[in-house]
């Protein structure tokens, strides 16, 4: 975790989120791969694209850089992602408040 | 209301409603059942299959009271196959579906695997290296040794090791823990020996651990990571139990080496790829529990059987991590020293898990014992010790804050009744690390706590504060209630001199 305006959208990652259940699984999925590629690929994350398709999977697109200790404070480096307290409440105006609890 | 149907759909579902789910645990019935157990009674949550049990003074209990720890406690006993009720040990907490600190044996047969109830740090464990250094000689030259250590065990966010494991190699340390001919030094005599399961364990397979899991862990082996994982040169400051630690070759005024971290990003993948396929394939088995983090996979499935190999091969990465760190530790003493580290009695006194599930008997059943934030505890006369220990019991180390210093125990006979043969891990944390952060700043802390004889290097101030003293319970009280519920006793006190802060 860091100040999200030192972060530049200089690289991508494409990934794709297949539903195995209801929001709060998708929502799980999608940060579990976030987590990984900022573990394994030592990126933080800006901007975010994401679209559904017509069969149900999410086309997701992260935007981010390389972690460099002289850009960016790092804060805190997320473990894994939990279950523990999340929610997903999708509200009238067809957008969503979610809610995630990180292991660190 | 159909126990089939997803949980989050359900109206009465705690975790689709976590705002309304109370925050701490004060409608939670406690009986007390001696001066330091006391019994929450079946019913105290809806679907308990048995009481549960914790070990806890008033004034750790007090704390539990205050989050979610006993009600966590309770649900675990919704659990099925459970051969008694589970425990939770005196630094218990707060955590995700098992509370930090609680311990449950599942049937081999009739019960199952949480991943829940080990946690996502797999084998996140603690251990202590001997020195035949004087702590004030040790303490001459703390500056040099906290710098040639951090040169030589990369700690922080985000810091990953100069070495990157090829596939083969990961794949061999899952499978052979410390004995891996990946790791890049030979081992001590003792290194195996003293080691909880030897260092390695049976059972692990690298085609359980997925690749996703395997990436992460790469580059991490030898690394400290962040969070609460330290390193620190402590000295011996009191010896209470003179037989014991005589046993384990420990005195007054030695200098010894603690190492506190875990399966890194490995351990942390499997856990949720697990946690993630299990939740799948038994959505009726999960819709009758309160808590997602508690998904267990059945006794004989195949996903059971699976899980139980992937962990147990993060259990060997932990292992082989830890001694990776030591390798580390002593090339930091012999370069300051100038003298090998063998010539400077740096041999292993033990390496404790936190962290794990393993096949144990209890109450004459064999069973998946989990232990999440616990430390196993085995009293005298146990053929698992190494025969050094075998006549006073298992050491158990038990960290505390940077400020307030550690501890060795020693398991006692009756710890196998009283709690699966486990005691408490570590203090635990009475304060969230934002809470640390906003009331202490990191300089403030180093510097108070170099007035008292304590440096410390860390890669980040906010680090510092994140752990500062307060921020944890009275480790001193963990370990007055351990020895007075007599599941291990104290054996020695260590004070911190230097720490090395993830």
């Amino acid at each position: 975790m860091t100040d999200l305006s030192r972060v530049s959208p200089k690289r991508k990652r494409k990934f794709t989120i297949i539903p195995r259940g209801d929001d709060i699984t998708v929502l799980y999925d999608f940060l579990d791969r976030l987590v990984f590629l900022a573990d394994s690929e030592r990126l933080f994350f800006c901007k975010f694209s994401v679209k559904k398709r017509k069969t149900g999977e999410f086309d997701c697109v992260a935007y981010g850089e390389r972690i460099s200790e002289k850009k960016h404070e790092i804060m805190y480096i997320v473990k894994a992602v939990t279950y523990h307290g999340m929610s997903v409440v999708r509200k009238k105006d067809g957008t969503a408040l979610c809610r995630a609890l990180l292991d660190i | 209301m159909d126990p089939g149907q997803p949980l989050s759909q359900r109206k009465d579902s705690p975790r689709d409603s976590p705002r309304d789910s109370p925050r701490d645990s004060r409608d939670i019935p406690v009986e007390r059942a001696s001066e330091f157990e006391w019994i929450i009674p079946k019913g105290a949550v809806p679907g308990m299959n048995s009481h549960s049990r914790l070990i806890a003074s008033e004034l750790l209990l007090g704390n539990m009271r205050n989050d979610r720890t006993l009600r966590q406690l309770s649900n675990i006993s919704t659990l099925p196959g459970l051969v008694a009720p589970p425990v939770a040990m005196p630094d218990a907490h707060e955590g995700y579906g098992f509370p930090i600190g609680g311990v449950a044996a599942l049937d081999i047969e009739t019960g199952g695997i949480s991943p829940g109830g080990i946690g996502y740090d797999i084998n996140c464990g603690v251990r202590l290296i001997r020195t035949n250094l004087r702590a004030e000689d040790v303490f001459q030259k703390i500056k040099p040794l906290l710098e040639a250590l951090s040169k030589r065990v990369p700690s922080g966010v985000g810091r990953g090791s100069k070495r990157k494991l090829s596939p083969k190699d990961v794949d061999s340390v899952l499978e052979e823990g410390i004995l891996s001919k990946a790791l890049s030094k030979p081992l001590f005599v003792g290194d195996s020996e003293f080691c909880e399961e030897g260092g390695t364990m049976d059972f692990a397979r690298a085609d359980k651990v997925s690749d996703d899991a395997k990436k992460r862990g790469k580059d991490q082996l030898g690394t400290l990571g962040a969070g609460n994982h330290f390193l620190e040169i402590q000295r011996v400051s009191e010896i209470l139990d003179p037989e014991s630690a005589k046993a384990f070759s420990l005195e007054e005024g030695q200098a010894v080496i603690m190492v506190h971290c875990g399966s890194r990003g490995l351990g942390h993948q499997t856990c949720s790829d697990y946690l993630r396929t299990i939740e799948g394939k038994f959505p009726q088995e999960l819709s009758r529990l309160p808590d997602r983090e508690l998904a267990y996979a059945p006794a004989h499935s195949k996903e059971c059987e699976s899980y139980f190999s992937a962990m147990t091969g993060a259990v060997n990465f932990a292992f082989a991590n830890r001694q990776e760190i030591t390798s580390g530790i002593r090339d930091a003493f012999s370069e300051v020293f100038r003298a090998d580290a063998e010539k400077l009695g740096m041999t292993l006194l033990y390496d404790v898990c936190h962290n794990i599930a393993k096949i144990e008997e209890h109450s004459g059943r064999k069973c998946y014992l989990h232990r999440k934030g616990a430390t196993r505890a085995l009293g005298p006369g146990r053929k698992e010790l190494p025969k050094e220990y075998r006549a006073v019991g298992q050491p158990v180390i038990l960290p505390g804050s940077m400020g307030t210093g550690s501890f060795v125990l020693v398991g006692n006979a009756t710890s196998h009744e009283k709690s699966f043969g486990s005691t408490a891990h570590g203090a635990g944390r009475i304060m969230s690390r934002g809470e640390s952060l906003r009331r202490n700043r990191g300089e403030d802390v180093a510097r108070t706590l170099e007035g008292r004889g304590i440096i410390v290097k860390s890669a980040s101030w906010r680090s510092i504060a994140e752990e500062a003293p307060e921020s944890y319970k009275d480790v001193d009280e963990v370990a007055r209630v351990s020895g007075g519920a007599g599941i291990a006793g104290i054996v020695a006190k260590l004070r911190p001199m230097g720490v090395l802060k993830g």
